[in-house]
């Protein structure tokens, strides 16, 4: 009996450490519910055995923000399942590592969506050149150069479909707005009326109003800037360099990495001006997104940087918190009116899809992606059911109908997750979400904001393939720069005093310089002046 | 009776034998096979060759070594990383010795074994639990728990920069690794003490022996042994955090853009320059750079243990 219980018990162990032996060989689990990429390509493969119809792919979304992490039952996906006969077996990834693991191993799905490592990606070993994989599996479908030039390598090959390209003609089109996503700076219309100033229209004017701020309101924070993400180089771009991108700016005629440049200097000594009274707080810094979003959605700031989409999200909270007089507002006014070099917009997209080698149905993929570029498709995934989410006005605009409008309004997010809409770009043109976020009677005041910030911007597509290659000195360059910036961006902020800024500013400067700074910019400006000569900029 | 030979010998114990060749297997398939990945830091890897780049890769010697040496970041983590540890050593290494002590010379038996228990359970609570927690006490805005009572009671005039404050950041860190690990460590060397021949004491109260001297020359001497391998095993972990290998969790989630001057260290970087900037070869330099000091810790601390206890060979080896 004993003996039977001493090999019951070995029997169990042996199971548990096979069972823990595969589960540790496989790629890290995914966080939707869509299960390992390699068990969904396997699915894929599986469901699809020669059907035409209800073919199932596996698709990795490498944004871990992304709204949703899984297909079906939502009016728009149920849409293109219909018309392509595609459904999507989705894992939406659950930090920065699984997309690498997924790549290092071989193990990536059919397809890939993913804002980030889209270099990385261009490669013949694991994604399909999608020149020749178009005219193989869908030789009718439109590939317009402005679309795959943004993707283009220096061989002309290119292996992802951009979405949110545009041309000319439609950065023209007086209903074309940036993307919903954009920044700007964000501030309590109620405590300005209180301080009875006018928006600053100089960064002199801004300190003013801030210390007016903190006269007002001791308890309030003046301004909360961020050291991460889109939030991190707005404010740099937009109100301290000269640069058409935050890896390149215009310094005295050439060209030079945004943070060895006279204009960084400058603007990092007026915050630093604005630390020293008090106008910016440390502990801003140290904390994380949701914590950032949540300490300005508390009332407790007064400017702010935030999405454009986010403007009723805030004064929703506003009214939750018991704040029914606060109201949030973009700052219009432009402060840097001076600079040279407007802010560009890249006109690079936002996102990419890949076709992997491991695809097992390319005559299905490359359908659902011509159809994904469609006219049809655009307007479904930009403006969602026609007489269900909008209805179109005599000129092909959408006329959002007016619950759809309020939930737009309300909560963009939610919004996308349970229509669909604004969720699925794959290579789609940026035409069709932006004349849905203009709604000048719906929503006022972000169709304003964004008028605003075209106004202000010019396009200039050359600048979206301005960026090193993998695995080169001016990438590895470029990444230890940023890092190093990013170090210093707080410590240089708060140095107590005129000397001490001297100083960590001259350190940075002689770390950068260790880092391949001359030789990034020496990059940059023989890349740049080859991009103006390909592109016809004068 | 004639010998058994060896394969005889295998054979007559092969359930016990399949046992140890599956732990064998184990080790060998997870600690050693799996080291083969370290070829790329002598190459330049390019994921986009995924496995086979481990192979295809050009080779180009110790550049990447090298290039981490002359690394403007280097001394700052090289620094950070060894003060950090060389804190912990000091300050929370010793500390589940002395709640050892303290929890076995405790009178009362309920109290005990209550206090053993609270002193452990913090262990099991995850690092982001204990970063948020260190948050909501330490911040310096409204919100600052500790900030707010000094206010209060009138003992500061201005809320304390502790989670701004690079300085402060090294001994939160010390104070949150104690704080959370000491209790666990410290069932290791109450085991030692429970080993302790009872009559010792016994004795050396008949003869005498204050209660201090009871753990100078009886329990101290007792569990040196147990400190002595707890040492060593901290040393060979110095580059992660010691004892409880805390380093990467704390800098990580306890650090922050404002502190990154004495939070980052090599486990960061690591992970900053691997994963969030794509340079593989590059960081598996650093990582191997980082094991093989590591390693001389841990040969060096048995060696000095050994000599301690008055062996002439370390403890372990």
């Amino acid at each position: 009996m004993k003996k039977r219980g001493s090999l019951f018990t070995a029997l169990l162990l042996t199971a548990v450490m096979i069972l823990s032996a595969c589960s540790g060989g496989q790629a890290p689990a995914p966080a939707g519910d869509g299960g390992n990429a390699g068990q969904d390509a396997a699915q894929a493969q599986g469901s699809d055995a020669g059907a035409a119809e209800n073919v199932e792919l596996s698709i990795l979304v490498n944004m871990d923000w992304f709204f949703m992490d899984n297909w079906g039952g939502r009016p728009v996906d149920d849409v293109i399942t219909r018309e392509t006969g595609v459904s999507l077996n989705v894992t939406r990834v659950a930090d920065d590592q699984q997309l690498p693991v997924l790549m290092a191993s071989n193990q990536l799905p059919d397809l890939v969506y993913t804002d980030s490592m889209l270099l990385e990606l261009s490669n013949d070993n694991q994604c399909y050149e999608l020149g020749e994989f178009f005219r193989q599996y869908a030789p009718n479908m439109p590939l317009p150069n402005e679309q795959t030039g943004i993707a283009k390598r220096d061989d002309g090959n290119f292996y992802y479909l951009v979405n949110f390209w545009k041309t000319q003609k439609e950065w023209d089109d007086p209903h074309f707005l940036p993307s919903v996503g954009s920044s700007g700076l964000m501030y309590r219309e109620d405590i300005l009326a209180e301080t009875g100033m006018q928006l600053p229209t100089s960064m002199d004017e801004l300190e003013a109003l801030l210390i007016k701020v903190k006269e007002l309101y001791p308890s309030i924070v003046p301004l909360a800037l961020y050291s991460e993400g889109e939030r991190y180089t707005f404010f740099i771009n937009q109100y301290m360099v000269d640069s058409p991108s935050y890896m390149i700016a215009e310094d005295n005629g050439d060209w030079s990495y945004f943070a060895g440049t006279d204009a960084y200097r400058d603007g990092m000594r007026t915050l630093n001006r604005f630390a020293q009274q008090g106008l910016l707080i440390p502990e801003m810094f140290t904390l994380m997104y949701e914590q950032y979003i949540q300490e300005t959605q508390s009332g407790n700031v007064f400017m702010w940087i935030d999405d454009s989409s986010n403007l009723e999200m805030n004064n929703n909270a506003f009214q939750t918190m018991g704040l029914d007089s606060a109201r949030a507002a973009f700052m219009k006014s432009a402060v840097y009116q001076e600079a040279p070099y407007p802010y560009v917009d890249p006109s690079g997209g936002w996102a990419g899809t890949f076709v992997t080698k491991n695809n097992k149905n390319p005559e299905a993929t490359a359908r659902f992606l011509e159809w994904m570029t469609s006219d049809e498709a655009g307007k479904l995934v930009g403006w969602g059911i026609e007489g269900q989410h909008y209805n179109p006005d005599s000129n092909g605009y959408p006329i959002l109908t007016p619950d759809v409008a309020r939930m737009w309004v309300e909560d963009y997010d939610k919004t996308v997750r349970d229509t669909g809409v604004g969720a699925w770009f794959f290579g789609t043109n940026a035409w069709y979400e932006s004349v849905r976020i203009y709604a000048p009677e719906e929503n006022p005041p972000m169709t304003e904001y964004l008028m605003y910030v075209k106004s202000n911007q010019k396009m200039e597509p050359a600048l979206a393939t301005l960026r090193p290659n993998p695995n080169t000195d001016e990438s590895a360059a470029l990444a230890s720069l940023n890092n190093t910036v990013k170090t210093y961006y707080p410590r240089i902020i708060f140095a107590r005093d005129g000397n001490e800024f001297e100083r960590i500013m001259d350190e940075l400067q002689s770390q950068m310089a260790t880092q391949g700074l001359l030789q990034y910019n020496d990059w940059a400006a023989n890349r740049w002046t080859h991009l103006k000569q390909v592109y016809g900029i004068s | 009776m004639k010998k058994k030979s060896l394969f005889q010998e295998i054979w007559s114990q092969k359930f016990f034998h399949f046992w140890a060749l599956l732990g064998v297997i184990f080790v060998f398939v997870i600690s050693y096979a799996s080291t083969f990945g370290l070829v790329i830091a002598f190459k330049n890897y390019n994921i986009a060759d995924g496995l086979a780049g481990m192979f295809a890769g050009p080779w180009v010697g110790f550049k990447h070594f090298s290039d981490f040496f002359i690394d403007a970041n280097f001394v700052r983590i090289l620094r950070n990383t060894l003060v950090l540890s060389g804190l912990k050593l000091l300050f929370s290494f010793p500390m589940p010795v002395l709640l050892a002590i303290f929890l076995t010379e405790m009178r009362f038996d309920r109290l005990r074994r209550f206090s053993q228990t609270v002193s452990y359970l913090p262990h099991f609570v995850s690092w982001v639990v204990v970063a948020s927690i260190v948050q909501v006490f330490f911040n310096s805005m409204s919100s600052g728990l500790i900030n707010s009572m000094l206010l209060q009671i009138g003992a500061i005039d201005n809320a304390i920069s502790f989670l701004t404050d690079p300085r402060a950041f090294w001994a939160l860190a010390v104070l949150s690794d104690a704080w959370k690990e000491s209790g666990w460590w410290a069932i290791i060397f109450i085991a030692a003490i429970a080993s302790i021949d009872p009559g010792l004491y016994e004795a050396a109260s008949i003869d005498g022996a204050s209660r201090m001297q009871r753990i100078w020359h009886i329990t101290l001497p007792g569990i040196s042994h147990s400190i002595g391998v707890v040492l060593i095993i901290s040393l060979g972990n110095i580059f992660t955090g010691g004892m409880s290998g805390s380093n990467f969790d704390q800098s990580f989630l306890m650090g922050n853009n404002m502190v990154l001057d004495a939070s980052e260290i090599i486990p960061t970087y690591v992970y900053k320059m691997g994963i969030l900037a794509g340079r593989y070869s590059y960081a598996t330099a650093i990582g191997m750079f980082q094991a093989a000091i590591s390693l001389i810790f841990i040969f060096g601390a048995n060696y000095f243990s050994g000599k301690l206890q008055g062996q002439d060979e370390g403890l372990l080896l």
